[in-house]
């Protein structure tokens, strides 16, 4: 049943100082929350009709239109930034009702209309809870919801509970409740840096009060300043921790469709310092208009997209640091594929709010 | 918050959502309610006023003209739409849960008549309900709200759908094995576990279960039987209570049990299963069952054409003790589902039935099929080791025996392979499986008793003395055999192959037997005989039989009978017994080892009465030796002549045979099985 609530959002805007011990340089960030109705009517529609079910179900189009609770925490927070609380709702209905299933509280990973039942592997995957919980928690305090900040703080103690943990002093992230820890495998803990949305972390410390939050954002920027392997310099999807810090040896060691976010996160969560965003911004611009994505050992090129939604994360970097305009096909939005369309409307309502010289 | 109403009339007494729930303290902050708790008006419930519901405080009209209570339009919207898609069963429901939630409210007689003030958005919204759409449902709420803001969903259809949400999550978790999320969705929804959601109800039971919470488990079971009224709900849920709950508990759960209209129990149905469930119980402490409830699945377990009965039957027997019961049991049983729970059941009773090569048959299929069917198939081989009179078995059977006893390391069967081959004169044979034994348990005395035995035989002299020096001091068997090897007293089995001086001469070479004089033949043949190869003497002595000398004709056609004897070839035995003339001596002597194997054969055969004519013929040469008294024992039980068999093993038990007490007992059975059995 919906509780009262307590209303004790009022913040808008956290400020966090960052102490980067290890390289001995104080960043200082400012983490804004955005806020709903920046993006249009028309780019949530398109999107909407795209990749929503009427049953509230986020479809990723290019894997056989499965969900993941990553695409229904991206449909939610999506939802939010286009004010739509009718496409919120369903898609928090479907998530809760179809996924969030748990019995640690947190969302199985995987739900896949092609099979029955519908969830073969009950893991979590922590991206998926840390974007839901966010989301119900800014849609909780901005639309004046107070019965969706229950679920947001279930989801965020379970986080704190069974995600966070601690490794060498650090505090850090688990992709997901089992299968990546030091006992898992030979180079466990295995960490995913595209997993820190550090723009949700003050907003999950405020919802459980647990004192570990904080520390978890440094440890992240700390490990981004330490993950800067090869010629670019560059993370890999999946970082290793069982000695130092490298490329992740049972993974692909690719600077993939993962990491690729990193610098988004960081320029949403308002962390435009150059130090950390230096090698994004080096590779990933550039006037070719294409995202390559590469394995950080070899330097090989493994990919290059070229759809103007992983294009628009480059794009946005070169225009808030080189002052460069978008491309017109990047400042537009058209629909085209689950992934790609998600993070350039993430990169499009963020510019909108915080960028709009660059629109 | 009209729900808690709806769920505290129907919770009735005894029973309150918390305190099936009240288990798990960890989710709940609402502290465990006592049974009058559920009585207690919603507002006092800690944590529940303060809700978020708008409407909450809206209540229907109360006509005071007439008493009769009018719902809104609203109200009604449920039940209207329910009444025009011809829906019901739900239609049934909502008209229950209104009359629950408004006692003074009666239903129309014409449900056309609910067709006033026609709201189509609001049909499209319980359609969208009726069909499941609840994120559907969800939109045209919300769509709705923003384009008419005074607009607001009757004060059921939010709560509802909460519910049916809360149900459908409930389901998925429960699908998922996601128990604690069962609990926790039950925990948050109380107006779920009411009788109008069994299917629920159980589910919240199953997840008790396996969270080892087993009297929650019990509580949810018992409001269900207390409270619910659909039969066969009713019926499932005593069925569900059987699988997972104490005998105890489900004593009470049936003292549940309402009478139908006819005066027969409502649980009529599931008797059976109770009475199964009283078999299993003692089977279970290994207590004689109900006389009852044992006529009763017999009469069903021969009437149907399942096993699961006869299997139940088959262990019960088993337990007591009852082999020929049990085995008719597990043969049915085999007939009808030829399972390797069937042939381990019948394997075991025809075991206890002492019928070992039976035995052996029935479980040879499944020797490897697991630990327990491995144990059960040595046990089987052990028992035929053990048989008196000696068993010939066949080679292809041997193979297999030799695979298990490797695969158990089985020290103890291995041990009766050997003490087998000595018997059967293969002391060679039996040497390395003593040896195999001592090697897989080095302080089986048995084992080096025997292989002292075997190796004194073949007269390995030094091996024979290390041994024996080196148990000595621990077995005074084996110490006593010290020195025996010198003396060169070998012993003499009763057909007399003794005859070593006779058969000096070296027949370790192969000679084909026709290259060989009659006289040379014979001479080979009893060294042969002596080297324990009697396939090779049938030949030899063969070509012996050809000699002009009466004499040596008589001694050609005596050895090889014994050779076919110990091939276990009987009645060639006795057909070449009449191919040369023989002294009395060895007639006689050569046609009592054909009757006891005759005998023998005709007993395994099931040729009961041939076995007596057989035993009887063989007496009038020789007083009965131990071996064949007790199967004379048998063969009279078979006939079912217990008393004459009785007689015969009393007289071997009184004379301290322990085989003597054992067809004792065993004729006893034999005899409760069968009149059992006539009884059926």
């Amino acid at each position: 049943m919906k509780k009262g609530a307590s209303g004790k959002f009022a913040q808008w805007i956290v400020s966090a100082t960052v102490m980067l011990s290890s390289s001995a340089i104080s960043v200082s960030a400012q983490v804004y929350e955005p806020q709903p109705g920046t993006i249009s009517q028309a780019e949530w529609y398109s999107y909407v009709s795209r990749f929503v079910t009427s049953s509230g179900r986020v479809v990723d189009n290019e894997n056989g239109n499965i969900s993941h609770s990553e695409s229904q925490g991206y449909g939610l927070l999506l939802a939010y930034l286009s004010n739509d609380q009718v496409t919120f709702d369903q898609i928090w209905s479907f998530t809760e009702t179809n996924m969030r299933l748990r019995d640690d509280g947190l969302i199985a990973w995987k739900w896949d209309p092609a099979t029955e039942p519908h969830i073969k592997d009950i893991n979590n995957a922590s991206d998926g809870d840390v974007l839901v919980a966010y989301s119900l928690a800014l849609a909780a305090r901005n639309w004046a919801r107070p019965e969706l900040e229950v679920p947001a703080r279930n989801i965020a103690d379970a986080i704190a509970l069974n995600l966070v943990f601690q490794h060498d002093g650090k505090w850090l992230l688990r992709p997901a409740a089992s299968g990546f820890g030091a006992e898992d495998g030979k180079d466990g803990p295995v960490i995913n840096l595209s997993y820190w949305i550090f723009e949700a972390i003050p907003v999950l410390a405020e919802l459980t009060g647990a004192e570990h939050w904080n520390e978890l954002s440094n440890n992240g920027l700390q490990l981004l300043q330490e993950a800067r392997f090869g010629a670019d310099m560059l993370p890999s999807d999946w970082i290793s921790l069982h000695e130092g810090v490298a490329p992740a040896a049972s993974f692909p060691t690719d600077f993939g469709y993962n990491a690729i976010r990193i610098p988004l996160y960081l320029i949403r969560a308002g962390n435009e310092t150059a130090g950390l965003l230096e090698p994004f911004v080096k590779f990933m611009g550039g006037p070719d208009r294409a995202l390559r994505l590469v394995n950080v050992l070899s330097g090989k090129q493994t990919e290059t997209l070229t759809d103007p939604g992983y294009v628009s994360i480059g794009a946005a970097l070169e225009c808030i640091f080189e002052g460069k305009p978008l491309p017109d096909d990047v400042k537009t939005f058209q629909p085209t594929s689950y992934y790609p369309s998600t993070l350039h409307l993430l990169v499009l309502s963020f510019l909108a709010e915080r960028h709009p010289v660059c629109l | 918050m009209r729900w808690i109403v709806i769920s505290v009339l129907m919770l009735g007494a005894g029973f309150s959502v918390h305190s099936v729930l009240s288990a798990d303290q960890s989710l709940f902050s609402a502290t465990a309610a006592d049974n009058t708790s559920a009585q207690q008006s919603v507002d006092e419930r800690p944590g529940f006023g303060a809700a978020g519901h708008s409407n909450a405080g809206r209540g229907p009209e109360k006509n005071d003209g007439s008493g009769e209570t009018q719902l809104s339009p609203a109200d009604l919207a449920g039940l209207r739409y329910f009444a025009q898609s011809g829906d019901t069963t739900r239609l049934k429901k909502e008209i229950e849960r209104l009359q629950n939630l408004y006692p003074d409210w009666t239903p129309p007689e014409d449900l056309a008549s609910l067709q006033i003030a026609s709201d189509p958005e609001l049909d499209r919204m319980w359609k969208a309900f009726a069909e499941g759409e609840y994120s559907e449902l969800r939109r045209l709420i919300d769509e709705r709200r923003q384009a008419d803001p005074d607009w607001s969903p009757p004060e059921d259809m939010l709560e509802k759908l909460d519910t049916a949400e809360a149900r459908s999550r409930l389901v998925n978790a429960s699908h998922l094995e996601q128990y604690t999320t069962v609990i926790r969705i039950a925990a948050n929804n109380p107006e779920l576990l009411t009788c109008a959601n069994v299917d629920v109800l159980w589910r919240l039971a199953d997840a008790f279960i396996k969270e080892d919470k087993i009297d929650r488990a019990k509580d949810a079971y018992f409001y269900i039987l207390k409270n619910c009224d659909v039969p066969s709900e009713r019926i499932s849920t005593i069925r569900k209570a059987i699988d997972v709950l104490p005998d105890a508990d489900i004593d009470q759960l049936i003292a549940e049990e309402r009478l139908k209209a006819d005066g027969q129990g409502e649980f009529e149905a599931v008797r059976n299963d109770l009475v199964r469930l009283s078999i299993a119980r003692s089977l279970k402490n290994g207590k004689a069952a109900n006389p009852e409830d044992l006529a009763r699945i017999e009469q069903i377990a021969d009437a149907e054409d399942t096993d699961e009965d006869a299997l139940l039957l088959g262990w019960y027997f088993l337990e007591q003790k009852n082999f020929a019961v049990s085995e008719d049991w597990f043969r049915k049983a085999s007939l009808r589902n030829k399972s390797e729970e069937a042939a381990q059941g019948l394997g075991l009773a025809l075991i206890g039935a002492g019928k070992a090569t039976q035995a052996e048959a029935v479980l040879r299929p499944w020797w490897d099929t697991s630990a327990r069917d491995r144990a059960n198939y040595l046990a089987a081989v052990s028992a035929i080791l053990a048989q008196e009179p000696r068993e010939k078995i066949d080679a292809s059977v041997f193979e297999t025996i030799v695979q298990a006893v490797a695969k158990a390391r089985d020290s103890n069967a291995a041990r009766q392979i050997g003490w087998y081959a000595y018997e059967i004169g293969q002391s060679k044979t039996a040497a390395d499986w003593f040896q195999v034994a001592l090697r897989w348990d080095a302080s089986d005395e048995a084992a080096a008793y025997g292989l002292a035995l075997a190796l004194r035989k073949l007269e390995e002299r030094s091996r024979f003395e290390t041994l024996v020096a080196h148990w000595s001091d621990r077995s005074a068997r084996i110490a006593a055999l010290a020195g025996s090897l010198a003396q060169k007293s070998a012993p003499v089995s009763r057909s007399g192959q003794a005859r070593a001086g006779v058969a000096a001469s070296n027949c370790d070479r192969y000679v084909p037997p026709s290259a060989l004089s009659p006289a040379a033949a014979l001479s080979r043949g009893w060294c042969l005989m002596n080297r324990n190869r009697p396939l090779e003497a049938v030949d030899v002595f063969a070509v012996a039989l050809s000699a002009a000398s009466e004499t040596t004709r008589s001694d050609a056609a005596y050895g090889q009978s014994l050779a076919y004897l110990r091939l276990g070839l009987v009645e060639r035995a006795s057909v070449a017994a009449t191919q040369g003339r023989m002294s009395p001596v060895r007639t006689r002597e050569l046609q009592l080892s054909l009757l006891s194997k005759r005998a023998s054969a005709a007993f395994e055969a099931g040729r009961y009465t041939e076995t007596l004519l057989t035993l009887d013929e063989r007496r009038r040469y020789e007083p009965e030796q131990v071996d064949l008294m007790l199967l004379r024992g048998y063969a009279y039980a078979q006939m079912g002549r217990y008393e004459d068999a009785l007689q015969v093993f009393e007289a071997l038990a009184s004379a301290g045979y322990s085989d003597g007490k054992k067809g004792v007992t065993d004729t006893h059975d034999l005899r409760r099985g069968r009149s059992k059995e006539i009884h059926d």
